[in-house]
This record gives C-alpha cells, structure tokens and sequence, in this order.
C-alpha cells in the first residue's frame, strides 16, 4: 500500500525490511513491552545503514516516509526516535555531526505558544549561561546533546547546542501512556555554561524560521502513525479470521468487515497525502501545508484503526500487553506532539484562507499529484 | 414526566459524595492502580451500606419494595465512577456477581449469601465467558455433571472479574445436550472449593482485578445448583438486563469527571495570550462533550426508569449502553486532547479516564451486540410497543 516507487526506492524498503526481520523484531518486545531502548540499538540500526538512509542527505523523502513506515509498523517506539533527529538535524543544518540530538524547546507553561518560554541565556564573557526547565524532552538518556531553545537578551528566541555532559543539568523521567521505549524527561538546566559556538540558530517570535523544521518533523509523525495504522489493520485481520463466534470467522460479519474497509481506505488515504508531501520536498516546493495535512489526517486515521482493533479483538485487546492495546496507547500521542492536531488545522486553514482563490495560479491547489 | 431526582435519591448523591470525600477517595489514593481487589474499599462499602441498598430486607438489606431499584443503580454507579472508580468496580462486580442469587437463589441461599454479600464478608464473581465463548456465551463449553450427591464441573472461564479475590463464583455450565441456552444452568462455587483453581491473572489497559478460572474436576453440593436446571442462561440475561443501563451511568461518570476536569484545565491554561478557552476549537470541544452526556445521562436514567416502573428494557438499555460508552469514550479522547502533552503523562487524570472508558464497549454485550439487539428489535417490531403511555403517567 503505498505511492508507486521506482526501483531504488524499492530497493531501500527492502533493506529495511532485511533490518527489521533480522535485527528489530528480535527487540521489539523489550522496546514496546519493557520500554528499553539502549545505545546498542541505535549503533546497530547505524550499521544497517537505515540511520543513514533517514538522515542522510543522499536519499529522497519519498524513501525516507517509506522507511519510516516500515520501521513504525514492527515498533512504533523505535520509529518516533527519528522524529526527534529529523527535526534537530534539520535545525543543525551543515552543524549536524551525526550524533544524537534530542529537542528542549517546550515547558510547563509553554507548549504550542513557545513565545512564552522562559528558558534564558545570557552572554557572559566568551560563553552563554542558560538557565530554566524543559519539559517533555524525548531521548534524553540517548542523546549526546539537547537542543535547547531559549530566550536571548535582544528579545530573540535562541537555540543552543548543549552536551549532556555539560555542569548543572538534571533530569528527571515523566512517565506517559504508550510509546514505550520514547521516554519523556524534565530537564532543569542550572547556570549551564556553553562557549558561545553553542548558538544554532536564532529566530523571530513568529518562529517562522523552525517551519520547514516542523514540516519534517510532521512528515515523520505521519510515516509514525501510518505504520501503526498498518500494524493495527494486519493485526484485526488475523483476528477477524481466526475468531469464530456465533459459528463463523467474526470476519464474516459486516460489523467487522466495514471496520476492515475504513482502516483500509483511510490508509491509502493518508498515504497519499504524506506521498505528496513528501513528493514536494524533493521537489524543494513548499511542503508544509501539505505536512500538516498528512500529519493531522494519518494521526486521525490511526485513531479510528487502532480503537477498531481493539474492538475487533473483543477483551484480548485490551490485555495491557496485546500488541494491539500497545498500538492503542502509543497512537494517542501521535496527535501531541509535532504539535498538536489542533495547530496542524490552523496552519493549514490560514494557508487556504490566504491563498486559494486569491491567487489564481494556486487554484488547483491539492491536486498537484 | 420528572426529569429530576425524587427527595430520597437526591439524598443518596449527597451520602455519596460525603462518602467519597471522607472514605472511599483516600482509600483510592492510598492503593493506587493495582490489578487486584482492595479489601479495604469492600469494607468501607459494606459499612456506608452501599451493598445493602438494593437487598431486601430479608436478607440483609435495605429494600423495602421487592424489586431491585435500577435508578438507584444507576446514581451509584455514575457518582462512584465520577468520583471514585475503584470504589465503582469493586461495587458493581460483586452486585452483578451476586444478583444471579437474588433472582434465584432458594430462601437459605439468600439468607446466607446476601447475608455476607452486604456485610462485605464475601465478594462475588459472574463467570460466564470462556475462550470460545465471548459474545456468543450460548455456546459456552463448560460441563456440570451430577454425580451422586455432587455436581462436577470441568472447563475455563476467562476475563473474570474479582478472579482470585472472590469468595463466590456464580459459574454459568452446560448440564445437558438441550440444544443452545437450554442446557445451561447456574452454580455456586465457593473459592476454597478443591478443583477450582485461577490459573491466570490478567493485566488490562486499566487496572482491573481480572483472571482466568480453571475448573477440573471441581466437586461441589447438589444443592448449590441455583435455581431451576436448564434457565442458567435466562438468569444471566436477566442480570444483565437489569445491569445494562448501569454500565451506561458508569461511563456517564466517568465522562462527566474528564469534562470536569478537562473544563477546569481549560480555564487555567494559557496559550498565545489568554487561557485556551478563548479558542473555537475548545469551546466547541467542551460543548459537544457537555452535550453529549447530558443526552447519555437521558437515555440511561430513562431506560432505568423504566425499569423501575416494571417494563422490559431490552431496548432502552441497550440504547443507553450503546450510547453512552461511545460518548464516553469521545469525551475521554477529548478531554485528553485538551490537556495537550499533560494528558498524556502518569497522574494526569485524562491519561487514566483515556485507558478506563474503553473495556465497557466490550464487556456485558458489545457495542456490536448492542447494534444487533436494537436493529433486530426494530426490524422484527418488538420494539414498537404501547408501553410509552406506561412512561408517561
Ligand atoms: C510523545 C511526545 C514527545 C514529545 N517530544 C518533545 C520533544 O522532544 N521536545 C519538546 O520540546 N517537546 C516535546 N513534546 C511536547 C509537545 O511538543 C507539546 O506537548 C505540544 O506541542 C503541545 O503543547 P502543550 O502540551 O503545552 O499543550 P498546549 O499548547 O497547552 O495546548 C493545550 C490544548 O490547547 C490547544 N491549543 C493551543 N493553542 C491553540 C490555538 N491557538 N487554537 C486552538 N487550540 C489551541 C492545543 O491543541 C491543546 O489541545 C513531546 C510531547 C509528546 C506527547
Ligand atoms: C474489564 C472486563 C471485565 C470483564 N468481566 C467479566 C466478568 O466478570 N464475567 C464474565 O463472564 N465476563 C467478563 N468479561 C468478558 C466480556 O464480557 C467478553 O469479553 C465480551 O463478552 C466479549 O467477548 P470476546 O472478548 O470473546 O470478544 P468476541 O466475542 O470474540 O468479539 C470480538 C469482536 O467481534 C464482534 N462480534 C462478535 N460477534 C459478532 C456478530 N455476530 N456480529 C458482529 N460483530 C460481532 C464483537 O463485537 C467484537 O468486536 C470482562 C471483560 C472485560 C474487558
């Protein structure tokens, strides 16, 4: 089920499934079931060459939706970790290492509005001091460096690289719902003190300079919920055609079979849209409408698909360690993060409000398949 | 018709609440979220008269008509869920679990059984589902053989609740070939009973004490046979009839508690500016849920209602477990939303309500059952009765 892909294409999905079938699998229940994720496993997905094939500059994002797909749809834990380093290396830009990064920009009373971030750096001598709490750092016990976003003096918004390494920093663990294995950290950084090369990038309080940034990060947050809509949907139909009730597969019944063909439709559905995004990016067109809407519709569509396996699954769907109970859980924060499905709405209704039927060239707007 | 509480059930939801704050919250509190039964709510239950109320007095209780009181059902059932929801479950299991006893139990059966049902001494479990028996429960495999002066019962329940935790099982077994719900009757199994054995505790998506029950060669009295052989099926419908419209007001609770909170959140929180209430998108949100319970709440006190009024509710409450679990569930999935990233963490209230709405669209008839049970009805026209006049009085 996906956008027809050319040879090479194809060929990088098969890597990956080589990846998963003979390194992922093996793990998926310590990621998903135990919540463990551990330096080995991201040294080993390196050696695979799928880090590289998602970060790397070479591959297309066509294949990178693609991998990601896959990835999400043996572990979806395992999977969202990239959500973090789309974003940061995109941030880093010609800054990125290889190494890990992992995001500090939201707070306690800051999440979608960042402008009211509290996080400070002062310029002291040769280096800046940082001071404030992040809240809802994904990776934080992975990661070789945080992504801080802070205030600057000039009334600019700032973000600094910082090592894990570095004087002052504490964190603490915030346990979640679902996504097992994407574990979640205040992190207070106390009069953290950083040479003044730490400074990434500054940007306006529109944040306009972290769209394309985000629109990566939605691009990954879709490719995240497709798969589990896919894992969801080949989960429901081993069920519905291996549980006999009333004398038949409950397959046979319309009940469950319309279920089958909703979460059948809305994946082709939000396929298309996160093809199509992800087609513009190649294209380097404007993408980030076209995000939104993959993001917003595939997290929406993983909703339906993972509350109809459960049903499907009758109460075995809901044992706490079911894969489709896990699958329940961890779809819920797909329609958090990478903000939520609310700012996705607004982003898209105020390019469409703007623009279509305005200009004409951009009338045939969403078709441009 | 009066939409509102009479003098005595308004007195009820103050004892409740009163309950709730002194007793039954800390008690909730303190034991968290575990997999097993907390005797110490039994206990406070038993003591504010909670298992009482819907008994006869014969037998222990404090009901003076004959007939259990649905409504009265209902308020409990939401306000606990609203306010306390392990006190909720570890009330309503062992009412289900014992009222197969109260509809057809013999005169000693009641006295003993509902005696230590509402002092809190004994809690009751209702096994009738088994690995191949879920929605279909006719076609349940457990076997009850007579053999002298003792049944024999062999076979597997499973996803029963209070497995482990109950002292009585009241198990649903096949005693002869008669074809479909014929052959089934009705047993009291005492815990201690050799032969009984809970070979698995469960774990859900909310904390639940919930097993699996094995029985092999499990030999009990003839006498604890409950009722007339060959109507054990009849007596499990016709507790669940009168529980149905009760798992609606459960989930009215607890989608009345994720408004509650997810309203008050709203007020406080503040984002591009002013608290998030000044946005469309969560007012409508907050609308829609405020709608949708007041409708759910309805439709249950309505199928309760007439209960009480000695109709049969096999529509009502099917309408109001259908809808109020979907509204519930919508609600819950809302008021997370709200909460953005928070609702999302342990000790948010959301992320536990998200978890705890879900089980009731699949348990005591499913959402699909529900949908087959009033279609059928409409169809067939059973449902199209003169009994709304009785209503209407
Ligand atoms: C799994 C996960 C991983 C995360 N990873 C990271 C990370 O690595 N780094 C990081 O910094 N953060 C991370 N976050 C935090 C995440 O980015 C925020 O939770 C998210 O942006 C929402 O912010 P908030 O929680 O403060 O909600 P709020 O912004 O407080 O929103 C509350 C509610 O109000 C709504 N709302 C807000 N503004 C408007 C508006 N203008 N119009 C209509 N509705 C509105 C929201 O949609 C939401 O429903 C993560 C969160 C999760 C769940
Ligand atoms: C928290 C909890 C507590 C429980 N407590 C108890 C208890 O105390 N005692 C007890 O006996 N049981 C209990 N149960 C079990 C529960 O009643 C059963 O699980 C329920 O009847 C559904 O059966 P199943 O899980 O086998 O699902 P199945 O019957 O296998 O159903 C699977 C799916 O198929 C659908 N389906 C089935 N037949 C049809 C049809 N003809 N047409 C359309 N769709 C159909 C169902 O709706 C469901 O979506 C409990 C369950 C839970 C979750």
């Amino acid at each position: 089920m996906s956008y027809e892909l050319n040879e090479h294409q194809i060929a990088q999905r098969q890597q990956t499934k080589k990846y998963i079938s003979e390194h992922l699998v093996n793990s998926v229940d310590r990621m998903e079931t135990e919540g463990v994720i551990t330096a080995d496993d991201i040294n080993a997905v390196k050696e695979s060459g799928i880090w590289e094939m998602v970060l790397g500059n070479e591959t297309e994002w066509i294949s990178k939706v693609t991998v990601l797909i896959e990835l999400a749809k043996t572990s979806p834990s395992f999977a969202s970790l990239f959500t973090d380093l789309i974003f940061t290396k995109s941030i880093l830009a010609n800054k990125y290492d290889g190494q890990f990064y992992s995001a500090a920009f939201v707070e306690e009373e800051a999440g979608s509005d960042l402008s009211v971030i509290q996080t400070e750096a002062r310029k002291i001598k040769n280096n800046w001091v940082l001071t404030g709490e992040k809240w809802f750092v994904a990776n934080a016990e992975l990661a070789d460096h945080y992504m801080v976003l802070a205030k600057t003096p000039d009334n600019t918004f700032s973000i600094f690289r910082v090592s894990n390494e570095a004087e002052g920093i504490i964190t603490q663990e915030q346990k979640k719902m679902g996504l097992e294995g994407l574990k979640l950290s205040k992190v207070m950084f106390n009069q953290v003190s950083i040479p003044s090369s730490s400074l990434i990038l500054s940007v306006d309080r529109s944040f306009e300079g972290l769209n394309y940034a985000n629109g990566l990060a939605k691009l990954s947050i879709s490719s995240l919920a497709i798969g589990i809509a896919e894992a969801a949907l080949e989960e429901s139909l081993v069920r519905a055609r291996a549980r006999e009730q009333f004398g038949n597969p409950i397959g046979d019944f319309q009940a469950i079979q319309f279920k089958i063909a909703d979460i059948t439709v809305g994946i082709n559905a939000a396929n298309t849209l996160l093809y199509l995004a992800a087609q513009k990016l190649d294209r380097n067109e404007e993408f980030e409408t076209e995000a939104a809407m993959a993001k917003v519709f595939s997290t929406e569509i993983a909703s339906k698909a993972v509350n109809h396996a459960v049903q499907i699954h009758g109460s075995h769907g809901l044992l706490n360690d079911s894969t489709v109970s896990q699958l329940y859980r961890s779809q819920r924060l797909t329609e958090i993060f990478g903000q939520t499905s609310e700012m996705q709405r607004i982003t898209i209704a105020k390019y469409v409000i703007d623009h279509i039927g305005v200009n004409e060239k951009e009338v045939n707007y969403g078709l441009s398949l | 018709m009066d939409y509102r509480f009479n003098e005595r059930e308004q007195a009820l939801i103050k004892k409740i609440k009163e309950v709730c704050e002194k007793q039954l919250i800390p008690i909730q509190e303190e034991f968290g979220e575990q997999d097993v039964l907390s005797f110490d709510m039994v206990r406070a239950l038993a003591e504010n008269d909670f298992y009482r109320r819907h008994i006869p007095v014969a037998y222990g209780g404090l009901n003076e008509a004959d007939q259990a009181n649905a409504t009265e059902l209902c308020i409990i059932r939401e306000e606990l869920a609203r306010q306390c929801p392990l006190a909720e479950s570890t009330y309503s299991v062992t009412c289900l679990g014992s009222f197969p006893i109260l509809l057809a139990g013999t005169e000693e059966q009641k006295k003993h059984y509902l005696g230590k049902m509402t002092s809190g001494e004994e809690v009751f479990a209702f096994a009738l589902t088994e690995p191949n028996a879920g929605s279909d429960a006719v076609s349940l495999q457990t076997t009850a053989k007579l053999d002298g002066n003792e049944w024999v019962i062999n076979g597997k329940k499973i996803f029963i609740s209070n497995a482990g935790d109950a002292g009585v099982y009241v198990v649903f077994a096949r005693t002869s070939d008669a074809p479909g719900s014929k052959g089934i009757s009705t047993f009291i199994v005492e815990d201690d009973n050799i032969g009984l054995e809970v070979t698995q505790r469960l774990k859900m998506i909310a904390p639940h004490p919930i097993g699996e029950v094995t029985f092999t060669n499990c030999r009990i009295p003839k006498e604890n046979l409950l009722g007339e052989e060959g109507r054990g099926f009849k007596y499990a419908m016709q507790s669940l009839d009168m529980f149905r419209s009760s798992v609606g007001a459960q989930q009215v609770g607890f989608a009345e508690a994720a408004l509650e909170h997810a309203a008050e959140y709203a007020r406080k929180r503040h984002a591009f500016g002013g608290p998030i209430t000044q946005f469309q998108a969560i007012q409508f949100k907050l609308a829609d849920m405020y709608t949708e319970i007041q409708a759910a709440k309805n439709l249950v006190y309505y199928a309760a209602h007439r209960k009480d009024l000695g109709n049969r509710v096999t529509k009502e409450a099917a309408i109001a477990k259908l809808y109020a679990t979907q509204v519930a569930q919508r609600v819950a999935y809302e008021g997370q939303q709200i909460f953005g990233g928070y609702g999302m963490i342990k000790g948010n209230p959301l992320e536990l309500l998200y978890r705890e709405v879900r089980p009731a669209a699949i348990y005591e008839g499913s959402t699909e059952i529900q949908h087959m049970v009033i279609g059928r009805g409409m169809i067939n026209g059973s449902f199209i009765d003169d009994s709304v006049e009785k209503v209407l009085l």
